[in-house]
């Protein structure tokens, strides 16, 4: 009787942790789906013809990366917090479909891109522009997002990434002077994370303004 | 013996379920709550900073259109005979179009005058070709030879350390048909300079190229010999 009660015993602490895991999985599933569904949609929306698979994974970074080795887009469970909307993940995806983009160029690109991993860093930030913007995103939310969790550094020396305020502001000179209209018009004006990057990024944004980037007279920005 | 093993599993599983109540208990801040129990003590009403973005303002009173792009159905190309009867349910709705049984139309073109990025191109800037041959649709001439063609920049990644070319990444081309209607090319035009990474990174590896690291690739240059494929669907 006393082996059977501790043998029960046993089972229900297992059990009990076991069920604790299954939980955590049905949660992961349903942004596994949300992941997938969004990146194919992006893929698709693109006309981008080579395969990439998009996970979802149970770590608590804040953080997503592009693999080479199977060209999968991975989504780490500690960036959920930081993602507001739709645009915003979306965004995040783009910039990886972006990196993806480059390791199909071949080995050696890829060995490019540890050389000078903060221009293809720069480069991906701004195809995800053009991504979100094809695939209907509001692509503020590059900003928003980014703003969000990327912190600052003192510098970029030695850095895989350039420093977030450079990054920023690039993203936003990008779309000052592609895709104006979301600026002019811009749903984020009064999203807190957006009014924290204009309270940071006023001299960037004066430099921006007055390097006269618009062209409004171009028949393509019309159209 | 058995019973000793299974007292150890219960005590692992003990061990376990105590982590777990750890980990899920809530920590009150009991110094604040201790230090402020029964005063009375009220938030500052702040009014709301609103910060403009004074950049964006030029833009003001210009017109810009948001880029609509349609969400449409994938076509399903499978051949009718594979089909044999058989249902099969209409895909979901995800986005562009991409109909696979729709008749394309090559059209190749070359730059009329040769870019590079050495001119202080900038995206946005728009860049013209012609069309080098005449193309034809169902046997019927549709856009002539040297029609003019515009292209846009849309991304110019510079040179880099390390023998990183420029590269530079064109599209929406616009051109004419020989009825004056505005066709719309797709496709990319995509060129990069000299990668002299190809030498620059393995003397760099080798410990003594120290030097190398500084040399930039080349600047990406579109020659009026340089044809590409475009296509109208």
């Amino acid at each position: 009787m006393k082996k059977i009660t501790v043998f029960l015993l046993f089972l229900f602490v297992f059990n009990s942790v076991a069920w604790s895991y299954e939980i955590d999985l049905t949660k992961d599933g349903q942004y596994q789906k949300k992941v997938m569904e969004m990146g194919f949609s992006i893929l698709n929306s693109n006309r981008i013809d080579k395969r990439v698979v998009f996970r979802f994974e149970s770590s608590k970074q804040a953080n997503a990366y592009a693999s080479s080795y199977d060209k999968s887009v991975i989504v780490l469970r500690g960036l959920m917090p930081y993602i507001d909307d739709d645009a915003e993940l979306a965004g995040i995806l783009c910039h990886e479909i972006a990196h993806q983009m480059d390791f199909y160029e071949g080995p050696w690109r890829r060995m490019a891109m540890s050389f000078n991993s903060k221009k293809y860093e720069e480069k991906a930030d701004k195809k995800a522009v053009d991504y979100m913007i094809k695939s209907g995103y509001d692509p503020v939310a590059l900003i928003t997002a980014l703003n969000k969790f990327c912190g600052q550094t003192d510098g970029d020396f030695g850095m895989s990434h350039p420093m977030t305020s450079k990054r920023l502001a690039y993203i936003y000179e990008y779309i000052y002077q592609k895709y104006p209209a979301y600026l002019a018009d811009n749903s984020y004006k009064n999203n807190l994370y957006y009014q924290n990057f204009l309270l940071t990024s006023r001299k960037d944004r004066e430099k921006i303004k007055n390097k006269n980037l618009i062209n409004v007279s171009n028949k393509h920005q019309k159209d | 013996m058995n019973l000793k093993i299974i007292a150890c599993f219960f005590l692992i599983g003990v061990v376990f379920l105590g982590y777990k109540c750890v980990y899920a208990e809530v920590i009150e801040d009991d110094i604040a709550i201790s230090s402020f129990q029964g005063k009375n003590f009220q938030k500052p009403l702040l009014p709301m900073v609103y910060i403009e973005d004074d950049t964006a303002e030029s833009l003001q009173g210009k017109t810009f259109k948001k880029t609509v792009y349609k969400h449409e159905l994938l076509a399903d190309t499978i051949p009718d005979e594979y089909l044999n009867g058989r249902v099969l349910s209409k895909q979901k709705p995800v986005c562009k179009m991409i109909d696979e049984n729709a008749e394309i139309i090559k059209v190749s073109i070359h730059p009329v005058k040769a870019i590079t990025t050495k001119e202080g191109l900038k995206i946005t800037d728009t860049v013209y070709f012609a069309v080098s041959k005449d193309v034809y649709n169902k046997d019927e001439l549709f856009i002539k030879k040297d029609s003019p063609v515009s292209g846009f920049i849309e991304l110019i990644s510079p040179a880099e350390r390390f023998g990183e070319p420029d590269e530079i990444e064109l599209s929406r081309f616009l051109t004419a048909d020989t009825k004056g209607n505005k066709i719309v090319l797709v496709g990319n035009v995509r060129k990069q300079g000299a990668d002299r990474g190809l030498w620059v990174r393995p003397l760099y590896n080798t410990g003594y190229g120290m030097p190398f690291a500084l040399v930039k690739g080349g600047r990406a240059k579109i020659k009026t010999t340089d044809e590409f494929e475009l296509y109208y669907e």
